[in-house]
């Protein structure tokens, strides 16, 4: 899996874009939600009076902003907080992770012309060959002829060649080896049809073959270009920059790559731990759910270990370096992740299992055709003859649309309904898909706290909260000022504000002792009242906050994590589609069973390791059931690649996103059922094209095989199988958007 | 039937001919955004042609 290789050598992607700006750089971001001429406007508008920037251009198809600046500009982030500023969330594209589709996509464009040119050049000739044209006439048509397919199709139908010739290699059979025969023979075979004054010259169905069989790869490659330049720019900014504390004491800025083990390193309030370090020196509170998937705040104080991603709340800490960036305790997720690997590969595409069924099927027709006839005595160029037309017929087009043609039409359709498949078998895995795993925080949460309630507090007691929970950079209260926004509170004094970093905050107000924080650092108070809450330790502080006035007022603060909006809808949805769902989790028990309870989760397993994650879902995989991991942390990669098939949702870590074989754009988890209805009905399609296929072999191939076959019929056939094969393709539905209320 | 030796060729050739526009028009970019091409007209902005070389050709 090289996006897990990846990792390992460059975790940071975009490195040392925001530092070192020079002149005339390009950058492109992906903005998932511009639809319309209005986006497109205001976009491109808005950038362009940035200071520094020299263009900016959207194309719409791919969801890209092209934007080129000189110096002073500043960082590519300015340009993100730009667009969020009017409304248009967008990341940068690590120009590494997007492959260049743009080159290949025209190459394969010009080839469809091509071959189309000649087809319907060709076409127009052999009509008249059909319509009666003989002796010289017909003669010189099929020369003509042949001096248009010979090099268009040795243009065209390059890439089929190459495929064939790969697979015969490696002693393996695909669909492109008949396909290539065919083409190839039907050529050959007609140029000597030509030279000998023959009629039946196949040189028109060679090349009606190449030409929709390259069609329907330019709309495959077409959809997997959009949906990769969506995946690319899933490489998330991270932190770039590293503060050293050189030999002099000195703090100095330097780039994170550089970092080495033994450094010294400062990490401020808000800052990310840019690489695995023991705490030096001071006290703090990081949020660490980048690993662990945990929402609650993990204590670190001297000799503590730091890990990268860690993002620091609480004081400011002195870090000493003990692993370079990328080697750091990353690597222990990705060595669980590539040992579950094997699970995922062993499932084989429809498509692959088909062509490794049919396409011996195709070789033995033709042999036998040939070798039936030749036994009958008749001329040896007509037992070729009937060999070939047997290997042009049941070598249709139909059959090389059946997968591509409803899988396009599938992921084009899920994609503008903010769903963004981005392995092509990942529709086929979900249709057998039964059993949805979620994980918990940052899947079915959003990450953050919330609380739902503040108590009942005098206008006055409201200011001195604000005025506390500004003073601290932990998520609890940053959930306090949001429970709290729009309320317009006066500005208070509170003085000598102190943070006790995992304990709480405290300070003076008029003279009175005003604490916030949890119940074990401040203790029952003087009144004696019991908050109920079982068990002790981190558990305890996790329900609920305490504000504290003086010795005697106390007010209950209850914290919660904010459940992503639409989730009990969308687990309803699943129920009634019939998927069992399980909650995986490595929070404790008491958050996430009342979480689960809250949900209607019957399964739900908590304080789950990674490890014990993949070991959960491979012996439920014994069991027989067919299992999609939703997950979004580091710590759920090995579950996600155990589980065969994963989806991340767009706000998830760049790691897991880039192995999610599904994203959810928009962070809108309520589109599940509809992506796993989506890929139920494509299956259905995919496996009615191919008793499509079938039957009309079943029809064409006893004609072929009488060697009543002619060119006229074999164009026929072949036409009227591929329409019909598109045409049901386009059947495939996604449940249009409830309520809309998109741009 | 002489007729033929000039009708195929022009024929051919009225084929090449639109072969090669549509070649050309590959190479001009003017297929590298189609969606956003069929909004764009929708602007009042006018922008009338599909885009500068050095904003839109980065990675070809």
């Amino acid at each position: 899996m090289s996006s897990v290789a990846k990792i390992a050598v460059n975790p940071s992607g975009e490195a040392g874009s925001d530092i070192g700006v020079n002149a005339d750089q390009s950058v492109i971001l992906h903005v998932p939600e511009m639809r319309c001429a209005g986006c497109i406007a205001s976009i491109e508008a808005h950038l362009r009076q940035l200071p520094g920037v020299q263009s900016a251009r959207v194309n719409l198809t791919n969801q890209q902003v092209r934007l080129e600046f000189g110096a002073g500009a500043g960082g590519t982030g300015k340009f993100v907080d730009a667009l969020a500023g009017i409304g248009y969330k967008a990341h940068v594209i690590d120009p590494d992770q997007l492959p260049d589709d743009d080159g290949q996509s025209k190459a394969l464009l010009m080839r469809v012309a091509v071959a189309g040119f000649g087809m319907m050049n060709v076409m127009l000739l052999s009509v008249s060959v059909w319509s009666g044209a003989a002796h010289a006439t017909g003669r010189l048509l099929n020369l003509v002829a042949a001096l248009i397919a010979v090099p268009v199709i040795g243009y065209a139908a390059r890439p089929f060649f190459a495929n064939a010739l790969g697979a015969l290699r490696a002693v393996r059979l695909n669909m492109d080896v008949p396909i290539s025969l065919a083409i190839i023979l039907a050529v050959l075979n007609s140029l000597y049809t030509t030279m000998t004054f023959g009629t039946h010259a196949y040189f028109d169905a060679a090349l009606a073959l190449t030409f929709f069989l390259l069609g329907g790869r330019y709309l495959d490659l077409r959809v997997r270009q959009k949906v990769r330049s969506a995946a690319a720019s899933l490489a998330r900014m991270k932190a770039t920059t590293a503060r050293k504390i050189d030999n002099d004491g000195r703090v100095v800025e330097c780039e994170t790559a550089d970092l080495h083990p033994g450094d010294c390193l400062e990490i401020r309030p808000g800052d990310m731990v840019p690489a695995d370090g023991i705490v030096e020196a001071g006290r703090s509170e990081v949020d660490r759910s980048t690993l662990n998937g945990e929402a609650v705040p993990v204590p670190l104080t001297h000799g503590d270990m730091a890990y990268s991603g860690d993002i620091n709340l609480g004081g400011v800490l002195h870090l000493r370096v003990t692993a370079p960036p990328g080697q750091a305790v990353l690597d222990q997720f990705i060595t669980l992740t590539s040992a579950a690997e094997q699970s995922r590969n062993r499932y084989t595409a429809l498509a692959d299992r088909a062509a490794s069924f049919y396409a011996p099927l195709v070789h033995l027709a033709a042999l036998a055709a040939f070798i039936f006839w030749w036994l009958q005595g008749v001329e040896l160029h007509f037992a070729v003859d009937t060999a070939i037309a047997v290997l042009i017929i049941t070598c249709p087009c139909a059959l090389g649309l059946a997968v591509p043609a409803v899988v396009s039409v599938a992921n084009m359709r899920l994609f503008s309904a903010g769903i963004l498949i981005k392995d092509g078998r990942a529709l086929e895995k979900l249709a057998d898909v039964d059993t949805v795993l979620f994980d918990k925080t940052g899947t079915l949460t959003t990450g953050h706290f919330a609380i739902d309630n503040l108590p009942d507090l005098a206008t006055e007691e409201l200011a001195v909260l604000k005025a506390l929970a500004d003073a601290s950079h932990h998520p609890y209260a940053a959930a306090i000022l949001r429970a709290m926004a729009g309320q317009g509170l006066p500005v208070v004094e509170v003085c000598d504000i102190t943070e006790f970093p995992g304990e709480g905050i405290a300070g003076y107000y008029k003279g009175q002792r005003v604490c916030l924080g949890s119940q074990q650092w401040l203790g029952p108070d003087e009144t004696g009242d019991d908050i109920a809450v079982e068990g002790a330790g981190p558990i305890a502080d996790f329900c609920g906050l305490v504000l504290r006035f003086g010795g005697d007022r106390d007010y209950l603060l209850p914290v919660a994590e904010q459940i992503r909006p639409g989730i009990a809808d969308m687990l309803r949805r699943l129920d009634e589609l019939g998927y069992a769902r399980v909650l995986l989790t490595g929070d404790n028990a008491v958050m996430a069973g009342k979480m689960a309870h809250n949900l209607g989760f019957r399964h739900f397993y908590p304080g789950l390791s990674a490890a014990d994650k993949i070991a959960w879902i491979k012996s439920l995989q014994e069991r027989g059931a067919k299992v999609v991991m939703v997950g979004d942390g580091i710590n759920d990669m090995g579950a996600m690649t155990q589980a065969g098939i994963a989806i991340a949702p767009a706000s998830a870590r760049d790691a897991a996103r880039l192995l999610a074989d599904v994203v959810l754009l928009g962070d809108r988890l309520d589109r599940l059922p509809d992506l796993l209805r989506a890929a139920r009905e494509a299956k259905t399609r995919i496996i009615q094209n191919f008793a499509l296929a079938a039957l009309y072999n079943c029809v064409a191939v006893p004609v072929a095989f009488a060697g009543l076959a002619t060119p006229l019929l074999a164009a026929l056939a072949m036409s009227a199988s591929s329409i019909t094969v598109s045409l049901n393709a386009l059947r495939v539905r996604v449940r249009p958007e409830a309520g809309g209320g998109r741009k | 039937m002489t007729g033929l030796l000039v009708l195929i060729p022009v024929s051919v050739g009225l084929g090449l001919l639109g072969l090669a526009f549509f070649i050309w028009s590959v190479r001009n970019h003017q297929y590298d955004d189609p969606d956003g091409e069929a909004q764009r007209i929708l602007d009042t902005r006018h922008d009338d042609r599909p885009a500068d070389d050095n904003t839109s050709s980065g990675r070809s």
